[in-house]
């Protein structure tokens, strides 16, 4: 059975994890942490096991991606085992740093980038403002003292149950399913988009076509041949080198305004609701009765006679 | 070196490859969804649900490089848009429950739900 040994490496982990939740000495932590890196490992093994990765090309790539795993992984266990609010916030950044990585292994350049700016700049930032907001001790005696729902966590054993059932699930799909995807787009695919986005960017195509060569105002078109692409016409034909196609960042971006552009601008309603939300939200709401909000409108009192007059 | 780092442009990704993507997006959102369950703070269980943001982020940039559609990385940047309205919004209402009740404890609030 296919979907066995993921589902008892996931059981591995989250038994760790547990060791890690539940009160107990320094030793018994640590040792849970040792058996959640374990059944972490054991799975990953078990994914180098599938068909069709050719072993030396993609070494270095695996050995990056178990790094940024790994440091991602631990990251987000130290942020929800961490006592402090503040050491989970940083431990957050560490995960958001390390997911960069894993998008930079995907060519997702300009992903991992935004995401750091986004998160470990905007998001975090924020969480660090209302964290020391809220942290201001109640009294003196009681300055770095941590709060008792920081230090215990509630329902170690429910949580990681559903965590692990959760776990469990995806990935048991994962390595179920997998392999009714539809097969991945090949060199052929790849090269092919690239070249129909190459021939809708005129700026660009012409930059290409004058370095190749090629004099100004000739008709050419755009081909594949053999998976390089060509710019054919005029007695001229040439490559196109990778560097001047379009690369991944120049795509998402064509992708954001030629295929969504109603939901870029719906996302920049999103922000501006969200914006005037907090601001209505974490204003300073001073409780005014009738007479002084009229008051500092500059308005007369109403007198109390009239005021019954108008309510009947 | 580099073109040993990344997969190039010419080369089509391996079900091997996704599988170690979608398994650590999968670990990230379990490990985030636990947080979530176990923590009592509530700043803390905000930032939570940004790591299970997290995890989905790797997972449509994978599953985007699989199919080689850019949607994926397109959905990207709508995640971090919810992500940022969602910080605002509920840090903003953090604030507000903290200057009621003087604590982030989200069990000082249980009466809300009978």
């Amino acid at each position: 059975m296919p979907g066995l040994l993921p589902l008892l490496a996931t059981g591995v982990a989250a038994l760790g994890l547990l060791l890690i939740l539940l009160p107990g000495p320094v030793a018994v932590r640590r040792g849970g942490g040792l058996v959640a890196i374990g059944g972490v490992v054991w799975l990953m093994l078990q994914t180098g096991a599938m068909p069709g990765d050719d072993a030396v090309a993609a070494l270095a790539r695996q050995a990056a991606f178990v790094v940024f795993a790994a440091m991602s992984l631990a990251g987000a266990v130290q942020m929800i085992s961490q006592q402090r609010p503040v050491y989970s916030a940083l431990f957050f950044v560490l995960v958001v740093l390390s997911t960069c990585g894993v998008l930079l292994l995907l060519e997702a350049w300009f992903m991992a980038f935004s995401v750091v700016i986004v998160y470990a700049g905007a998001i975090l930032i924020t969480y660090m403002f209302v964290l020391m907001l809220a942290q201001q001790a109640s009294d003196a005696d009681h300055i770095g003292e941590i709060p008792e729902y920081d230090r215990r966590a509630h329902e170690p054993v429910a949580g990681v149950i559903v965590a692990a059932l959760m776990a469990g699930g995806l990935t048991l799909s994962v390595f179920t399913g997998i392999a009714d995807l539809p097969k991945p787009a090949d060199t052929t695919e790849q090269v092919n988009a690239t070249a129909t986005l190459f021939d809708h960017l005129p700026r660009m195509r012409e930059a290409a076509l004058a370095k190749a060569g090629v004099p100004e105002g000739t008709e050419v078109t755009i081909t594949v041949i053999d998976d390089v692409v060509h710019a054919v016409g005029g007695g001229h034909e040439v490559i196109i080198p990778t560097e001047d196609l379009p690369g991944s960042t120049r795509q998402v971006g064509w992708d954001l305004v030629a295929r969504f552009p109603a939901s870029l601008e719906v996302a920049g309603v999103v922000l501006l609701m969200a914006m005037f939300g907090a601001v209505v939200l974490a204003r300073r709401q001073i409780d005014m009765g009738e007479d002084a909000l009229r008051a500092s409108a500059g308005l007369d009192v109403i007198a109390p006679a009239e005021d019954e007059g108008a309510a009947s | 070196m580099s073109d040993l780092l990344h997969m190039t442009l010419a080369s089509a990704m391996t079900e091997a490859d996704l599988a170690r993507f979608l398994v650590l997006s999968s670990l990230l959102f379990a490990v985030g969804l636990c947080g979530f369950l176990t923590r009592r703070n509530l700043i803390v269980m905000f930032l939570c649900t940004e790591l299970m943001f997290q995890a989905a982020v790797i997972a449509f940039v994978a599953f985007g490089r699989w199919h080689w559609d850019f949607s994926g990385q397109v959905f990207v940047i709508f995640i971090l848009t919810i992500a940022a309205a969602e910080a605002a919004l509920a840090l903003a209402l953090v604030v507000l429950l903290h200057r009621r009740r003087n604590t982030l404890d989200a069990d000082t609030w249980t009466e809300l739900h009978e």
